[in-house]
């Protein structure tokens, strides 16, 4: 039998609870191919997920957020930590155990275009999970087929096509489908909409929030992009380099940032409005990120930091509510 | 006039594909003044670059040609210029910048050298290390720390904004009066991005630079140009100064693209208006206006005439539309 929709569980409750999430790929060098360090992409990550809510995860490229996402699904093992997926442990599950759970969480990836198999039909793209999981006979799964294409604002006319068929927009909304098969309930959305022309994103992002109402999907949003961001989720978190520095609702974050790099993060973002851009005053920070292999000492971002006091070169700031639901890991938020 | 530093007249820029003529450019007319920072926005196909790349004569030959039109630089006509004449244009009086800093540098040769070059091709009586003095001034002034000594580092030991800016510094070393940047800041992150474009502006204002400032992004055109040419299809569809873009675009494209953006300082929640469907098929573009297809205020006469771009009668602002806002 193909599965009903899940009945949307209470908001509120704890979905995903992520603690002390770290994740360090070796660096092999020399003639021995030995490993001489460690890039410290995620480096001690704490944040949970509310069911049916968003939770937009922001930063520069390199700060470990894709990663994040990846290692919350367990595509890449994490080094420490625990993941939990409503009450199940993640990490210390066996494959067969983790393999039954992906059902419950998906993907959806940012580039339509390489993670869609050229030579599959659209059709055996989205039915393929339905048949991994044995969902129903043949019939039961084309029919199921026709109705995710619609959900995703496809027609079903096109089952037969390659993805090379369509564009941009088109096979993003196929990745959504094929995320959507098993009726997940948590989905990470890896930068979905980035590489979409603007008026296309619309589009995606508006159809996400559809099915996030119509489903009751817990979505981690994981984005560069703060202004798509801002616009799409509940509560935001910010990493720089491997860390979370803040986590907040989406309006006090960007409405009152404590941390000094989500307030440049914040001020260095354009604004389509030429009278804002001219009133506006702009944090521009100096240098650039450090290398994840060789961190600072202490909270990450001192090098860079306007407020770097002595405190901040040798203790490392944890995240903590500095105002109600309001997180940050700084020695002098605000 | 002489006024004018760039005059594009009807360029139409073609390219001879297998599938078709794709007609990338077509029909563009616009001009630029000494100093002006133009911005020229729309998404990926509309033609932007390869108007950029048209004005460089940079356009592969084949599959590509201009087909048509005038581009009348400081009143001389670069369509018809040799090879020899271009090159001493190019990197001179009209400098690009690309946007991947990753793949516009060479990689086996100093930074300093890739400056020092550019200046020795263009002024015959500099020494070289003349040359090599005024490389460093300008690692000095896209404000890279300890310019002396990082002349002699290679691309590789710069990060992504660095070597934007080493490119900045390639295009501005021989003071040139138009610098093209296509989108310069698209592969660099936020933070980096505001520390690029502030620089961009700083320059172009201190040697009175006239920028063509390329993007998809209507936030950097807002923060740093004057003026704004929008392009849909290979056409200019709108063409205003940018206060006009933003708050009364006359354009519906222009209009729907404003509309289809969250913008970080809107409240939450409020929902996008997308525009509906696809942008045309380059090889198959319908009759009359290339917008037909997804316009909210369409009528019968748009399918079968293009609207030419003309004044909407607030002031310098035009539109190529039978029924602007």
């Amino acid at each position: 039998m193909v599965q009903q929709v899940q009945k949307t569980k209470a908001i509120g409750t704890t979905l995903v609870d992520v603690k002390g999430l770290k994740v360090h790929f070796p660096v092999k060098g020399g003639l021995l191919g030995r490993t001489v360090g460690q890039v410290k992409a995620v480096d001690g990550v704490d944040l949970f997920v509310r069911r049916g809510e968003t939770l937009g995860l922001v930063g520069e490229s390199g700060c470990g957020k894709s990663t994040t996402g990846r290692a919350i699904l367990q595509l890449i093992k994490p080094t420490a930590g625990t993941v939990k997926l409503d009450g199940v442990e993640l990490t210390t599950a066996s494959s067969n155990d983790i393999r039954r759970k992906r059902a419950e969480m998906q993907m959806v990836f940012q580039d339509p275009y390489s993670s869609l198999d050229p030579r599959y039909t659209i059709g055996q793209i989205i039915s393929e999970p339905l048949e991994n999981f044995k969902r129903g006979n043949a019939k039961e799964i084309q029919e199921e087929v026709a109705n995710l294409m619609e959900t995703v604002g496809l027609n079903p006319f096109y089952v037969n096509r390659f993805a090379h068929e369509f564009s941009g927009g088109q096979r993003q909304r196929i990745g959504i489908a094929r995320a959507l098969a098993l009726h997940p309930s948590f989905v990470v959305a890896d930068e979905p909409v980035s590489a979409l022309d603007v008026s296309i994103q619309a589009q995606v992002l508006n159809l996400l929030q559809d099915l996030q109402g119509k489903f009751g999907l817990t979505y981690l949003f994981v984005a560069h992009n703060l202004s798509v961001v801002k616009h799409i989720s509940d509560r935001v978190a910010v990493m720089y380099l491997g860390r979370v520095v803040e986590l907040a609702k989406s309006e006090s974050l960007y409405e009152t940032p404590l941390h000094p790099y989500t307030q440049a993060l914040l001020s260095a973002i354009p604004v389509p409005d030429p009278e804002v851009e001219l009133r506006r005053k702009r944090i521009i920070l100096e240098g650039d990120v450090p290398s994840p292999v060789n961190p600072p000492s202490g909270c990450n971002f001192h090098p860079r930091c306007w407020k770097a006091q002595a405190i901040c070169r040798e203790v490392i700031p944890p995240l903590e509510e500095k105002q109600s639901n309001h997180y940050a890991a700084c020695h002098f938020p605000g | 006039m002489a006024a004018n530093l760039l005059e594009v007249n009807n360029l139409k820029t073609y390219f001879y594909t297998r599938g078709g003529v794709v007609k990338a450019v077509d029909d563009v007319s616009f001009i630029m003044k000494p100093g002006q920072t133009l911005g020229v926005v729309g998404e990926s196909g509309s033609g932007k670059s390869v108007t950029a790349l048209s004005v460089m004569r940079l356009i592969a030959t084949p599959p590509g040609k201009i087909a048509g039109g005038e581009i009348l630089f400081n009143g001389e006509n670069i369509l018809d210029k040799s090879r020899d004449e271009l090159t001493e244009l190019r990197g001179s009086k009209i400098s690009m910048i690309f946007q991947d800093p990753m793949t516009s540098l060479n990689p086996v040769f100093t930074v300093g050298y890739q400056i020092a070059e550019t200046v020795k091709r263009h002024r015959k009586d500099v020494s070289n290390e003349q040359a090599w003095r005024r490389a460093v001034e300008m690692l000095d002034l896209v404000r890279i720390p300890d310019a002396k000594r990082r002349a002699k580092n290679y691309p590789h030991e710069f990060s992504g904004g660095m070597r934007q800016r080493v490119m900045i510094a390639i295009a501005l070393a021989c003071n040139p009066q138009l610098l093209i940047a296509d989108e310069p800041t698209t592969a660099l992150d936020v933070t980096i991005q505001a520390q690029v474009l502030e620089l961009m502006k700083g320059l172009s204002q201190e040697f009175g630079t006239a920028v063509m400032m390329i993007t998809h992004d209507l936030g950097v055109v807002a923060g740093t140009c004057q003026y704004v040419n929008v392009m849909y299809a290979g056409h200019i569809v709108e063409s205003a100064p940018v206060k006009q873009i933003f708050q009364t675009p006359a354009h519906p494209y222009t209009v729907g693209l404003l509309q289809s953006i969250p913008r970080v300082d809107d409240a939450r929640g409020a929902r996008l208006t997308p525009i509906a469907g696809q942008p045309p098929d380059m090889v198959n573009i319908p009759q009359g206006c290339p917008y037909a297809a997804r316009c909210p205020k369409v009528q019968a006469r748009c399918r079968q005439e293009r609207p030419e771009l003309q004044l909407v009668g607030r002031g310098d602002q035009s539109a190529a539309c039978f029924y602007p806002n």
